[in-house]
């Protein structure tokens, strides 16, 4: 190559590399990036310490980083690049489809769009059963509970979606979960808003095109089939009609928009709606609630419920929501006489609250990504439910002690029975000991509940596998787990599975020794509910120093 | 450090460079070896101790050799040498190994054992630094080289961060002239920028790219797994090694050049081979070499007949594997080339020889596919489920949907341009290019043109490098593992 050609590509390479070193030292250093909504590292500091030397490398490096020269300007070019000419996002959290909308896909949207979100039928039955739980608990109150799930983009727009994701379109785990409620007859409050929102968009637009959420009008459309629910339990609710509200155009980035950090997708033209005339007050008032939130992300004050209401109307409500039910807010504050949100506390760390503040109906709304993380198990209530309901379940189907239920005994590994006065000896000679048993599991869909009394010589596993009309094999997909400690030990459980098949295997440890099983004993589950059997709910039970007091 | 870091390339480079140029020439090696240790320790810690001993270690025995008169003597300084060289490299990457498949054999007889498998730390790039130091302690016992009188030159033989922790193994006795005198002229330092940016495109623009769905295709489970993706998943991960360690090589080298040394070629489009044999001469020519120089030839090479040599193969083809990996994947990797080196040097190889190239090209690629499947698997048993779906055992009907959905217009265009930039036409036009701008005076059509655009090809790629680095893409090297 001719001298000058050389001498051009070393000028390119050195001001290629010397310039963001250059600009790092002589730019002062951000704080805050707006566009990824996070704070930016600062310089670590070094001392002559091991620990110090050995951790300044990681620390400096996430540092230089975030600072140094032209990152947003390369970022923000890259991001163009991706957008304009590759014709995608560059973000893998981003889909960007026809006509510049664009589709969050993190928190598994995708695969859950696609219908790969793995599922099995004793997960869609556990949820239906802390729904049940939630029911009957807060019936037994006199609280009336709306479980509402609000649809991803995906789900409303997938005409916009690149052909190629579009017509990879599978069953997501909302639809399955909604059709095997569907089947059940238990579950009073529970709404799907997919339908409504699809009938809606023929009418509108309902989502944003550069946002996440649904939009005012969408928001609406959602609050009002909500409301509908709501009311046939209490006719006399308040509903807004769409004369009361007051619109106007707005010119709108969406968060995604934000996110991308990309100032050349143009503003959507969009509407904006505000009730009039307003009851309720301008500001909230944020709940002093001594709760201390299981999540580790919602402990801190300003996460605290904020409350709202309009003196006009009647019932009292706590809706329970995300991001998504800040779009209902508006709505609902004129709905209801008094509303308290929780927007980060889950409902699971609310029950002290609501047993002493009494609200008429509980709203729990969240987007079906939310879906698994709003239907994590609740122990706590669980265990209520159980012992009211264990007390009640009368159709024994195993009973197995001293005394009875040696026709149900069936193979054993490892494992030399021997009756004793106060149960049956489990002499376990290997890591693996199981015992068989045999019953009529038959309830035409009502769970079976365990109660088993068992002495443990060490502390261990528990492991009940069971067996399905589909799987007559025992399988690591078919068992359930309790840790059990030395000692005595009581369980009381469900078995997961809506139509378990009579053959159980009961594996008392996982190692070696002499268990005791004082009994075990497997019932159908009574489907009276908490009030019908004459329960009382004990306002004391899972309360934990609740104190409600408004700021003012 | 990673070279296609930002805090390599934006502060760890410049700042060495400028210093290099500001120290002048006498301390620059003293510079380059401290710059070189900053380097390792910046990603290992203390385990820069380790390679400090090396380096005291083969400066000490380097000297002691040269020193000791009697043959025996030199023999017993060398095997002692060679043992404590290796001891290090077989405790951090071979223990585990050794004592999951002790415990396996215990468990096979039933003998209770108590041995623990807590995981060890592999310094990285011990393998690279190990074979290093042994090739020029070997070359001292040789009398290829004289020893190294200089400790600091020794230590910046071992510890060149170039080539320090993912090579090419640099032989004492081709740098061992520039350790003393080295110096950059503009060509060199502008060849070196234009290599290590190429170097940095392949890694960055095509080995992650084809990386992504590659990890994305073998993360499947093997009811996922349809034959199509699978073969798919094989030729994205046999584009992505090949651009991850042949784009660190062209790193090496640039950087090399930028310092004023000259490492030799590594790769030289292994993929257009017509057969393993060719293969081995074009993909990691720096550790064929040395299997070649320490292992083979001294093994007797194909000196001692057909059978001998076979043997020779397969055992300098078993240890290859196992260099790579201590897991049977690479064992079996690693022999799966040695079988067919053994049966390229039969019948089959003549046969081979009179086939059509398009044929010897398939046979090639088939087979140098086939065992990257060992190479990428988890386990031996993933690979063997793996290879059983390439070939219609137990594969899922469909292609994956979320492998589907990746198969855009960018990952085509990609794919085919790792396809033909894995053929040598850069080259071949660039050396048209160069004969027809000759024929022309200065400063007309093509003699302006031709460096023009290749200025802006560095451009861009520098400026597409950067962008996707700055968005603080994923990209670790395969082979930091060896």
């Amino acid at each position: 190559m001719k001298r000058w050609g050389q001498f051009a590509i070393i000028a390119l390479f050195l001001f290629t590399l010397y310039v963001p070193l250059v600009l790092s030292i002589i730019v002062k250093d951000k704080e805050i990036s707006e566009s990824e909504k996070r704070k930016l590292a600062k310089l670590p500091s070094l001392s002559w310490s091991v620990d110090s030397l050995s951790r300044f490398p990681d620390l400096f490096e996430t540092y230089y980083n975030d600072h140094f020269g032209l990152r947003e300007q390369l970022v923000e070019f890259y991001n163009y690049f991706y957008f304009k000419v590759v014709k995608k996002s560059p973000l893998p959290t981003v889909t960007v489809g026809r006509d510049e909308w664009l589709y969050y896909n993190g928190e598994g949207v995708l695969n859950d769009f696609l219908g790969l979100t793995k599922y099995s039928e004793e997960q869609l039955e556990t949820w239906k059963r802390l729904l049940v739980d939630r029911q009957e608990w807060l019936a037994a109150l006199g609280i009336r509970y709306l479980f509402v799930v609000a649809p991803y983009k995906m789900m409303i727009y997938p005409e916009y979606l690149p052909e190629r994701v579009r017509r990879k379109a599978g069953i997501p785990i909302l639809a399955r979960l909604s059709d095997y409620v569907d089947g059940h007859a238990e579950l009073d409050g529970y709404l799907d808003l997919r339908r409504d929102l699809l009938a809606a968009k023929a009418r509108r637009q309902v989502y944003y095109r550069t946002d996440t959420h649904w939009n005012p009008d969408g928001a609406f459309d959602a609050y009002a089939v909500i409301m509908q629910q709501v009311r046939r339990w209490f006719p006399a609710a308040k509903i807004l009609g769409e004369d009361s509200l007051e619109k106007s155009k707005e010119s709108r980035r969406g968060d995604i928009c934000i996110t991308l950090n990309l100032n050349i997708i143009a503003p959507e033209e969009t509407v904006k709606t505000v009730v009039a005339p307003s009851c309720s007050s301008e500001s909230y008032t944020r709940l002093n609630l001594d709760i201390r939130p299981t999540r580790e992300e919602a402990r801190n004050p300003n996460f605290m419920p904020v409350q709202n209401g309009c003196g006009d109307a009647s019932l009292s409500a706590l809706v329970i929501h995300d991001s998504f039910g800040l779009f209902l807010r508006p709505y609902f504050n004129e709905t209801f006489q008094k509303v308290v949100y929780s927007n980060y506390i889950d409902l699971k760390d609310l029950k002290g609250f609501i047993a002493a503040s009494m609200p008429d109906l509980i709203i729990d709304v969240r987007v079906a990504r939310h879906l698994t993380g709003m239907l994590e198990e609740d122990q706590e209530l669980e265990r209520y439910i159980l012992d009211k309901h264990a007390a009640n379940s009368t159709d024994v189907r195993l009973h197995l002690d001293t005394v009875h239920g040696k026709e149900h005994l069936g193979k054993t590994h490892q494992l030399d029975i021997q009756p004793r006065p106060d149960g049956l000896l489990l002499r376990a000679s290997g890591s693996d000991p199981s015992l068989e048993l045999n019953f009529d599991a038959e309830t035409g869909g009502d769970p079976l509940l365990v109660r088993l009394s068992l002495d443990s010589p060490v502390d261990t596993e528990l492991q009940m596998f069971y067996t399905t009309p589909e799987s007559a094999d025992f399988s690591a997909g078919h068992k359930i787990g309790k840790k059990i400690r030395r000692g005595k030990n009581e369980l009381l459980f469900r078995l997961p599975h809506p139509r378990t098949a009579g053959r159980l295997r009961l594996d008392p440890g996982m190692v070696g020794g002499d268990y005791l099983l004082r009994s075990l004993v497997i019932a159908r589950e009574s489907r009276k509910k908490l009030g019908e059997v004459g329960m009382s709910f004990d306002a004391q039970y899972g309360i934990r120093q609740v104190h409600v007091a408004n700021r003012d | 450090m990673v070279f296609s870091s930002i805090i390599f390339l934006f502060l760890f480079l410049p700042v060495t460079l400028v210093l290099e140029l500001i120290v002048g020439r006498r301390p620059r090696n003293t510079l380059l070896l401290a710059a070189s240790l900053i380097f390792y320790a910046w990603g290992e810690g203390l385990y820069v101790l380790m390679m400090l001993g090396s380096i005291t270690l083969n400066y000490l025995f380097g000297l002691l050799i040269g020193r000791t008169q009697t043959e025996e003597g030199q023999k017993a300084l060398l095997a002692l040498a060679v043992v404590l060289n290796l001891l290090p490299l077989f405790y951090f990457k071979y223990t585990v190994f050794a004592l999951e498949n002790v415990a396996k054999v215990f468990a096979f007889l039933h003998i209770d054992h108590t041995l623990t498998l807590d995981p060890i730390h592999l310094p990285i790039g011990i393998s690279f630094f190990t074979f290093q130091a042994l090739s020029y302690i070997v070359d001292v016992y040789r009398k290829t080289v004289a020893p190294q009188k200089n400790i600091l030159d020794m230590g910046l033989f071992i510890a060149l961060f170039p080539q320090l922790i993912a090579g090419p193994i640099v032989r004492y006795h081709d740098i061992a002239q520039q350790l003393k005198n080295r110096s950059v002229s503009v060509e060199d330092f502008a060849s070196g920028a234009e290599r290590f940016v190429h170097g940095l495109g392949k890694k960055v623009l095509l080995a992650n790219p084809m990386g992504a769905m590659a990890d994305q295709i073998f993360s499947l489970q093997i009811g996922e797994l349809s034959s199509p993706a699978a073969w798919l998943g094989v030729i994205c991960y046999s584009l992505q090694i090949y651009f991850d360690f042949s784009g660190y090589s062209d790193m090496a080298i640039g950087l090399g050049r930028m310092f004023g040394f000259h490492f030799l070629e590594n790769f030289n489009y292994p993929y257009i081979s017509r057969s393993i044999r060719e293969f081995w001469r074009r993909w990691h020519i720096s550790l064929s070499n040395w299997f070649r120089d320490y292992l083979y030839i001294p093994l007797g090479g194909n000196r001692k007949g057909p059978g001998r040599t076979g043997l020779n193969l397969l055992i300098v083809f078993f240890l290859c594997g196992f260099w790579h990996g201590a897991s049977w994947n690479f064992i079996c990797w690693g022999l799966c080339h040695g079988f067919f080196l053994v049966l390229e040097r039969g019948r089959t190889g003549r046969w081979l020889s009179r086939s059509p190239a398009l044929v010897q090209h398939l046979y090639t690629l088939l087979v140098v596919a086939n065992a990257w499947v060992f190479f990428r698997a988890e386990t031996l048993e993933q690979g063997l489920r793996y290879l059983g779906v390439m070939y219609g055992i137990h594969a899922a009907p469909v292609l994956y949907p979320l492998v589907a959905i990746n198969l855009d217009a960018e990952f085509f265009t990609t794919m085919a341009l790792g396809l033909l930039i894995a053929t040598p036409v850069y080259p071949v036009v660039e050396q048209y290019l160069r004969q027809k701008r000759d024929h022309l005076p200065a400063g007309q059509g093509l003699a302006v043109a031709a460096p023009l655009v290749k200025l802006c090809l560095m451009g861009l790629l520098l400026l597409l490098s950067s962008m996707n680095l700055a968005t603080g893409a994923y990209n670790p090297f395969i082979y930091f593992r060896f």
